[in-house]
């Protein structure tokens, strides 16, 4: 009979590491399409809100320029009208000052997951590995420019279908930085993909030249 | 030389293994490398040989270096 010495020895597991990436990936993009579905549901069936520049307009020529039946809350240097019911072009407008750039992280976040599946079932350092990686960076730079340019055209549109009464936007240069700061963090996730994907790149090239070192 | 273009060293395994009554296959247990890699070196499609293989290859064939390898042509 064998005494038991009280500790075990910690089994040492293996890593699956594209594994555990591949659920991160689909499980970030199964909340953001979640999102999504619901934020569309309640354009749908909710009221439509707009923000509105508060301090380059006034509080006073706003409050006598919005449509009757709108409701008006400020919150920082943005007043936020809220459309109690909205004609379906303003709830589509609604859907499309939000949801284009969740979608195209939730379609990059996938992209990324059949990435990380392609590696588990070959090899991490492979030619069409890093293709592959390059071509999600490029696709996340280049849709995610445009989503966030349709997302600040239509929010613009709806602003400016809030206000039909005359009442002319312009906008500070602050405000037009801050509204062009976060496109560039499309490029900056692009640019950290292609990175990887190169890194990737010298490794495959780092392997065929070590195969023929005997 | 770039790596990728044609060399013109010539791997002398096939002349000692005859000279020594050896066979390949025993050739590729002493060294303690595959069959695979013995065939890859000894027609001339490996791109570079490690020091360590070229000492067990030297001790197992009771050879030199410059025995081993010659250069064609010259």
């Amino acid at each position: 009979m064998t005494q038991s010495t009280g500790w075990q020895t910690p089994i040492e597991r293996k890593r699956d590491w594209a594994r555990e990436a591949e659920q991160v990936f689909w499980l970030g993009a199964a909340v953001l399409i979640a999102w999504v579905v619901g934020r569309v549901a309640w354009s749908v069936i909710g009221p439509v809100t707009a923000q509105v520049p508060a301090m380059a307009l006034g509080i006073t020529a706003l409050a006598g320029s919005i449509p009757a039946g709108a409701q008006l809350s400020a919150a920082d240097d943005h007043v936020t009208v809220v459309l109690a019911d909205p004609t379906a072009g303003e709830r589509l407008l609604a859907v499309l000052a939000v949801v284009p750039q969740p979608l195209v992280l939730a379609t990059v976040l996938a992209l990324l997951a059949r990435w990380a599946r392609s590696v588990r079932q070959g090899a991490t350092f492979a030619a069409s590995a890093a293709s592959r990686l390059t071509r999600i960076g490029q696709v996340t730079v280049l849709a995610g420019i445009g989503a966030y340019f349709l997302e600040t055209t239509a929010a613009s549109m709806l602003r400016w279908d809030v206000l039909p009464n005359g009442v002319a936007s312009s906008p500070s240069l602050a405000s037009v930085l801050s509204s062009v700061g976060p496109a560039l963090w499309w490029p900056t996730i692009g640019a950290c993909l292609g990175l990887v994907g190169e890194i990737v790149r010298r490794g495959v090239a780092l392997r065929d030249e070590l195969e023929g070192v005997i | 030389m770039p790596p990728d273009e044609e060399h013109r060293i010539r791997v002398n395994i096939d002349r000692l293994v005859a000279e020594r009554g050896m066979t390949l296959t025993q050739l590729a247990e002493r060294v303690g490398i595959t069959q695979a890699n013995l065939s890859v070196l000894k027609n001339g499609r490996a791109r570079a040989i490690r020091f360590s293989t070229l000492t067990a290859l030297c001790e197992a064939l009771s050879c030199a270096p410059g025995d081993l390898l010659s250069l064609e042509g010259s």
